[in-house]
C-alpha cells in the first residue's frame, strides 16, 4: 500500500513542489539584511561594540534608496556621527527626513503603497516600505541638531530643534485623537448575552498576553512612545545658545512633565524661571522640588561669570526585536492559525550614572532622562493591532492558496504551498538599531578656562577624558556614547 | 546594402536613446509666484524683500531722517525662526541691495567685519597713511528682521503661515521709528488617490 502511494506521485507534481521551495527561499531572502538584526550585527553593531570603524558607506550607501531607505539612512546618519563624519551624517539624516516627508505627503491611497501592502498579504510584513516610528523621527532631528552644532551652526541646530518639537507635538496630538476615538467607539452598555470583548491585538487581548508581557517588561514605567525628555532637554540647551530663554524654559517644562525626577531639569527650570520672572511657576517648583529651589538665575549670584558644561551621555544599544509565534483564531474560534509577531524579549541593563569632573573638581553625576528601549517597546505595542490584522489576513490568504493548490495540483503542490507558507511567515524585525538604550544628562556651572575633563563610572574606571574649553556665559556640550568596550565622543563649544 | 541599413537602424536607435535620456535645464523667472510646495521658496523671498523695502522707502519717516543727507544704516541678519534651513544671509543681501539702489541710505557692512579688522591691522603695520581702528563712522539706524512660521495640519490640508517682520530703530534714542510685516500663507491638500 505504502509503496503504491509513493510511486503515484508523478514528476509533474514534484516540479510544483520544487517551485514552491524556490518561491519560499525567495521570500525568506538571502541578502545580508533579510534578517535585519542579524545583518546589522554582522555589518555594523559588532564592529561598533569593539571600537572598529564599520564601513557605513558601503553597508548603507546604496540601500538608502530602497524600500527600507529611511531605516538605512537613519543607521548611516548615526554611525557617521559617532565616527565624527558630521557632513556625511548630516546628508544621511537629511535623506531620512526627506523620505519621511515624502511618505507623509503621499496620497492617502497610492498605487505603490497598495502594491506593497498586497505583496505583504502574500509574503510577509518585511516587504512593506519601512515607516519610521515617531520616536525615531524625533531622534533624527535630535541628532541632526547635534550635527549642526558640531559644525558651529547654532541657527541650523535651532531649525532642527523646531522640527523635533513639531514631531513630538504631532505624536502627542495623534495619541490624544486615538484616545478620543477609543472612547467614542466603546459601547456604553454591552448588549444582552454579549460580553465586552477586548479589541483584537490590543494590550487587553488575552491571546497576546505573552507578547505584551515582554513589551511591558522593557517599557517599565514609560507609558507612551513619544515621551522623550532628552530631545526637549537638548532643545532647551540649544535655545539658550540662541539667546531664547523663553523657548528654553518651555521645553524644560515639557521635559520636566515627562521626567520630573531629573535633578538637572529641576535646577534649569528654576534658573530659567527666575531669569524670566515666572513667579507662580516658581512657587509651584519650590513646593515640588525643594532641593532645586535655591538655584539662582543665570549670570547672578554664584553663577556670575561662570561657564556652563552640559554632558549628554548615551549608554548601550537599543534592544532588537525577536520573533514569537502565537496561536490565533483566524475566521472564528474553531480555526486556529499560527502568526509570527515581532516582540521585545529582554530589557537592556538599567542606566548606570557616570561621574563628571573638570579641572580636578567633581561636577556631579549624570542622571537618566530618556529610556530609548522603553520608547521602542511602547511604539511596537502601539503598532501591534495593525501588525496582527495583517498577519491574520495573511494566514487566511495562505490557507486559501494551499487549498487551491491542492485542488489544482494535488498533494505535491499543497505540500509546496504549505512549505512556502511556513518559510515565508516571518515577523518584521526592522527598527533603528544603532540608537542607545539610555540617554543621561548633566549640567554644571564652573569657572571658565581650558580644563581637563573626565567622565568615569562610579566604580572608578575612566570612560572618557579630554580637554574642554569653557567660556564665561557660554555652553560647552560633551556628547559621549558608550557601547560595551567602545566610547565615542565629541566636544562642542558655543561659538 | 544590408549592412548599410543595419548601420542606419543602429544610428537611429542611438539617437532616440540620446534624446530620450537628456535632462533639460531651463531658466526660470525668479519672481514667478507659482508655488510648488509649502516651503519658503525663492519667489517668496524676492516678494518679501521687495514689499518690505518698498514699504519702508514710501514711509514719510524716511523724509525726516534723510533731511541732512543719506543716514548711515546697519542691516542686521534676518532671524530665521522657521523649521526650514533658509539662507538668511541671502535674504539679508537682497534687502540691503535694494536699499543701496534706492540711494536713500549709506551703509556699513557688518558681515565683513573680520576682513575689515584684518585690513586695518595690516594698514597699521605696513601702510603709509593708515586708517586707524575707531575712526569709522557710527551708524545711526539699525534695520532688524524676523521670519517666523506657523504650521497647521487638519486632515488632508496643510496650512503654513509665514510672517516677516521688519523694524527700523534709531540707535541714538533707542526708539523704533518704523515697522511693518508681511504675511504669506500656503496651503496644500493631500490627494486621495495617487502613485
Amino acid at each position: 500500500m505504502v509503496e503504491g502511494r509513493s510511486i503515484s506521485v508523478n514528476l509533474q507534481k514534484w516540479r510544483g513542489a520544487a517551485t514552491g521551495i524556490l518561491l519560499a527561499l525567495g521570500a525568506a531572502g538571502c541578502g545580508t539584511f533579510s534578517h535585519y538584526p542579524e545583518g546589522m550585527e554582522a555589518t555594523t553593531l559588532g564592529p561598533l561594540r569593539t571600537g572598529q570603524k564599520p564601513d557605513y558607506e558601503k553597508t548603507f550607501g546604496k540601500r538608502t534608496e530602497g524600500s527600507s531607505g529611511v531605516l538605512f539612512a537613519m543607521e548611516m546618519g548615526r554611525v557617521a556621527q559617532l565616527e565624527g563624519d558630521f557632513e556625511g551624517s548630516r546628508a544621511a539624516y537629511e535623506k531620512a527626513i526627506a523620505k519621511n516627508r515624502e511618505q507623509d505627503e503621499k496620497a492617502k491611497i497610492s498605487a505603490s503603497g497598495a502594491a506593497a501592502q498586497g505583496g505583504a498579504v502574500l509574503v510577509n510584513d518585511k516587504v512593506i516600505p519601512y515607516r519610521a516610528q515617531s520616536y525615531e523621527r524625533t531622534l533624527v532631528h535630535h541628532y541632526q541638531a547635534l550635527n549642526y552644532l558640531a559644525q558651529n551652526d547654532v541657527i541650523g541646530a535651532g531649525v532642527e530643534v523646531r522640527r523635533a518639537n513639531r514631531e513630538q507635538e504631532a505624536a502627542r496630538k495623534r495619541h490624544e485623537k486615538e484616545i478620543d476615538r477609543a472612547k467614542s467607539d466603546k459601547p456604553n452598555e454591552p448588549a444582552a448575552g454579549e460580553t465586552n470583548a477586548p479589541a483584537a491585538g490590543t494590550a487587553d487581548d488575552p491571546r497576546l498576553a505573552p507578547v505584551y508581557a515582554g513589551l511591558d517588561q522593557v517599557a517599565g514605567a514609560v507609558k507612551h512612545s513619544f515621551q522623550n525628555a532628552a530631545t526637549f532637554y537638548v532643545s532647551a540647551v540649544i535655545w539658550e545658545m540662541l539667546g531664547e530663554p523663553n523657548d528654553a524654559y518651555i521645553d524644560c517644562k515639557k521635559a520636566l512633565e515627562i521626567y520630573p525626577e531629573n535633578p538637572y531639569l529641576q535646577q534649569d527650570v528654576v534658573r530659567l524661571g527666575k531669569r524670566l520672572g515666572m513667579r507662580e511657576d516658581l512657587e509651584d517648583f519650590a513646593r515640588r522640588f525643594p532641593e532645586a529651589a535655591g538655584t539662582p538665575a543665570d549670570g547672578s549670584g554664584e553663577l556670575e561669570g561662570k561657564a556652563r558644561l552640559v554632558v549628554v551621555y548615551e549608554e548601550g544599544l537599543v534592544p532588537q526585536k525577536t520573533e514569537m509565534s502565537v496561536a490565533y483564531p483566524l475566521f472564528s474560534s474553531d480555526s486556529i492559525g499560527v502568526v509570527a509577531l515581532p516582540v521585545y524579549a529582554a530589557a537592556p541593563p538599567p542606566a548606570a550614572p557616570a561621574e563628571v569632573s573638570a579641572g580636578g573638581k567633581r561636577l556631579g553625576r549624570t542622571a537618566p532622562i530618556c529610556n530609548v528601549a522603553a520608547l521602542a517597546a511602547r511604539a511596537l505595542g502601539e503598532q501591534m493591532p495593525g501588525i496582527l490584522t495583517r498577519q491574520v489576513a495573511r494566514a487566511v490568504a495562505k490557507g486559501a492558496a494551499a487549498k487551491a493548490a491542492k485542488d489544482a495540483g494535488g498533494n505535491g503542490a499543497e505540500l509546496a504551498m504549505l512549505l512556502y507558507n511556513l518559510i515565508s511567515e516571518q515577523a518584521d524585525l526592522r527598527s533603528w538599531l544603532t540608537l542607545p538604550a539610555h540617554i543621561q544628562v548633566l549640567s554644571a556651572w564652573t569657572e571658565p578656562g581650558t580644563k581637563a575633563a573626565a567622565i568615569s563610572s562610579p566604580a572608578g574606571g575612566t570612560l572618557w577624558s579630554g580637554e574642554v574649553t569653557l567660556k564665561a556665559g557660554k555652553t560647552t556640550l560633551i556628547h559621549v556614547t558608550r557601547m560595551d568596550l567602545a566610547v565615542f565622543s565629541h566636544v562642542m563649544v558655543q561659538p | 546594402m544590408k549592412t548599410t541599413w543595419k548601420l542606419f537602424a543602429f544610428a537611429g536607435a542611438l539617437a532616440l536613446l540620446a534624446s530620450g535620456c537628456a535632462t533639460t535645464v531651463e531658466y526660470g523667472d525668479a519672481t514667478s509666484s507659482k508655488p510648488i510646495s509649502t516651503d519658503f521658496g525663492s519667489s517668496d523671498l524676492q516678494q518679501i524683500a521687495a514689499t518690505m523695502v518698498d514699504s519702508m522707502l514710501a514711509d514719510e519717516v524716511l523724509e525726516e531722517i534723510s533731511a541732512g543727507g543719506p543716514p548711515l544704516l546697519i542691516v542686521d541678519k534676518v532671524k530665521n525662526k522657521t523649521t526650514q534651513h533658509i539662507d538668511t544671509e541671502s535674504v539679508t543681501d537682497s534687502i540691503r541691495t535694494k536699499l543701496i539702489r534706492s540711494r536713500k541710505f549709506s551703509f556699513q557692512d557688518r558681515t565683513t567685519e573680520a576682513a575689515l579688522n584684518e585690513e586695518l591691522a595690516y594698514q597699521q603695520a605696513a601702510a603709509k597713511d593708515p586708517v586707524a581702528a575707531g575712526q569709522q563712522d557710527a551708524p545711526h539706524y539699525m534695520l532688524t528682521s524676523n521670519l517666523s512660521e506657523i504650521e497647521q495640519n487638519q486632515g488632508r490640508l496643510k496650512d503654513v503661515y509665514y510672517k516677516f517682520t521688519m523694524s527700523l530703530r534709531d540707535l541714538k534714542s533707542g526708539r523704533l521709528i518704523w515697522a511693518d510685516e508681511k504675511e504669506i500663507r500656503k496651503q496644500k491638500t493631500k490627494s486621495v488617490f495617487g502613485g
